[in-house]
């Protein structure tokens, strides 16, 4: 190999998958850089929690084996990647005090089906506690910093996801998301985030935020990457109640085709009141953009920010709250305050108004479904602000009584849409910025096309993190 | 309405101890739960049912 380990590092998953699958370059020799990256940078980052180095070099000797001998698996055989902390596979701690000696029996389904293809899993990486609260340097665990600039938030809840990849230190991360948590740090950090459909991606033996919120997928740095990690992670399972028994497509199928005469809807009603500038004008670029690569676009009706947030929010606390009542009576005091109070929050929703919610719920997807008649995707900023600093202590009751908290995810959770995340430029403070693409339910492949698209036109993933 | 009394009984109810300090924040909270609750009447539409509906499905 004649690359650098920076050169290595930042080479895409397809592009490793291609050198491993020709024999260019090993498997064990691309999972110890990456393990030899994470000792050089991650003290600085705190994107992981645990690094199976022993486990996964193994792994890396068996893939070598198995491709020298001609049993190639796919994409992902010999891939290093990581995974987020409350999917159960070894130490599984979910960010928590309360879980900070849990050690899972087995590996959940995504992590066994990712294993299944060949994948090298380098070890577990941080989030927010319990997919949930904000962390804050005094926090039970070290919060994840920004690789962009280690005092700024990389987003969350999947937050060693987001700075893990962005870095450099896996090809690709699993991350989960109930309101927003693959792609916020997928825009904090310039990377790709995909929340599948609603039971496109098995949530068994992933840690329960909120039931019928919760939505996993991968993280990468290119559209590209995005859909061979979902193929591999993609499919029915019994072991989840709300798994879809649908089949799985070919996800890179649509990439590099053109996106002339694609129909894109714009959703101005949800971000205009709330938006950041930089992140607005960005936005608008990309917009153009499109409209350069021969879609057509136009405003479509929505409801407002406030609106959305007036029946998600309830219904996601009072979901959280639920599962977490055993321990916010026998062991409070172990919650970091700012969860404590948010668990607190949930446990006042009434009941009729959580149903009063899930009705609203309903209407909306159905009003959504009947728009994506007549267009193919939405688009719309990721997020209306920009990260902060990592707090150093709890600012108790920033999230429970405000709603100016202008994340614009949420409407693909309540409405199981499938949406992407995708960079598209920086602030001036060298901040990244990012949109989401979302379409219509287990359509993921015309997400990706329509990514693809903007990201080959506009060039950012080409940019990395000086660190 | 006193939204602290609110949150006092229904914690208690629930066996929840937090500081009085966390039970002021969480009347505040209270108060917002109320305001999306009437925004969210405002939604509704008479025909609509929750997301939470069960569909019978034939096994086997």
């Amino acid at each position: 190999m004649a690359q650098t380990s920076a050169q290595l590092a930042y080479l895409s998953l397809a592009e490793v998958s291609n050198l491993l699958a020709k024999r260019e370059l090993s498997p064990v020799e691309v999972t110890q850089a990456m393990l030899d990256r994470i000792t050089a940078l991650d003290s600085r980052l705190h994107s992981y929690y645990t690094v199976f180095s022993a486990e996964a070099l193994r792994a890396a000797r068996e893939a070598e084996a198995q491709i020298k001998a001609g049993k190639y698996l796919g994409p992902m055989h010999g891939v290093p990647v990581a995974i987020k902390d409350i999917y159960e596979s070894g130490p599984t701690t979910c960010g928590s005090k309360l879980r900070k000696d849990y050690v899972a029996k087995d590996d959940c389904t995504s992590v066994k089906k990712l294993k299944q293809a060949g994948s090298i899993v380098l070890g577990k990486l941080a989030t927010y506690e319990f997919a949930l609260g904000l962390p804050t340097l005094a926090s039970h665990f070290q919060p994840a910093r920004n690789p962009w600039n280690t005092d700024i938030d990389p987003g969350g809840s999947s937050s060693g996801s987001g700075a893990a990849v962005a870095a450099g230190l896996a090809y690709g991360a699993m991350g989960s998301d109930t309101g927003g948590s693959i792609r916020w740090p997928a825009f904090c950090c310039s990377i790709v985030g995909m929340k599948a459909t609603y039971g496109r991606v098995s949530r068994a033996g992933v840690f329960p935020l909120s039931w019928n919120l919760d939505h996993t997928g991968p993280m990468t740095r290119t559209v590209r990457d995005c859909a061979l990690m979902l193929q591999a992670c993609a499919g029915y399972d019994p072991l989840d109640p709300a798994s879809a028994n649908e089949p799985v497509p070919d996800y890179s199928a649509k990439l590099g085709h053109d996106i002339k005469g694609m129909r894109i809807g714009i959703p101005r009603n949800l971000f205009m009141a709330n938006c950041d500038k930089e992140i607005l004008a960005s936005f608008e670029k990309a917009v153009t953009q499109m409209s350069t690569l021969g879609a057509k676009v136009t405003d479509v009706e929505s409801i407002s920010f406030g609106d959305l947030w007036a029946f998600f929010w309830p219904t996601l606390a009072a979901d959280a709250a639920a599962y977490h009542l055993e321990d916010m009576k026998k062991r409070p005091n172990d919650y970091n305050p700012d969860l404590r109070l948010t668990l607190a929050m949930g446990s006042l929703v009434s009941a009729t108004g959580y149903l009063q919610a899930q009705r609203v719920r309903d209407q909306l997807r159905r009003e959504m479904l009947k728009q994506l008649e007549a267009i193919d995707l939405f688009m719309l900023p990721t997020t209306g602000f920009l990260p902060g600093r990592i707090r150093a202590q709890p600012a108790e009751g920033m999230f429970i009584s405000e709603e100016n908290f202008s994340i614009y995810t949420p409407i693909f959770n309540v409405t199981g849409f499938p949406a992407l995340s995708v960079p598209c430029g920086f602030s001036a403070s060298g901040l990244p910025i990012g949109f989401q693409l979302a379409g219509k339910p287990f359509d993921e492949t015309t997400v990706f096309q329509a990514g693809y698209a903007y990201e080959q036109a506009a060039g950012w993933y080409k940019q990395h993190p000086a660190l | 309405m006193d939204h602290k009394q609110v949150v006092t009984e229904r914690l208690a109810a629930l066996g929840i101890s937090l500081s009085a300090q966390e039970i002021d924040l969480l009347a505040k909270a209270h108060a917002s739960l109320q305001k999306w609750e009437t925004i969210v009447q405002k939604m509704l539409q008479p025909e609509s049912e929750p997301a939470v509906t069960f569909h019978a499905k034939v096994e086997g």
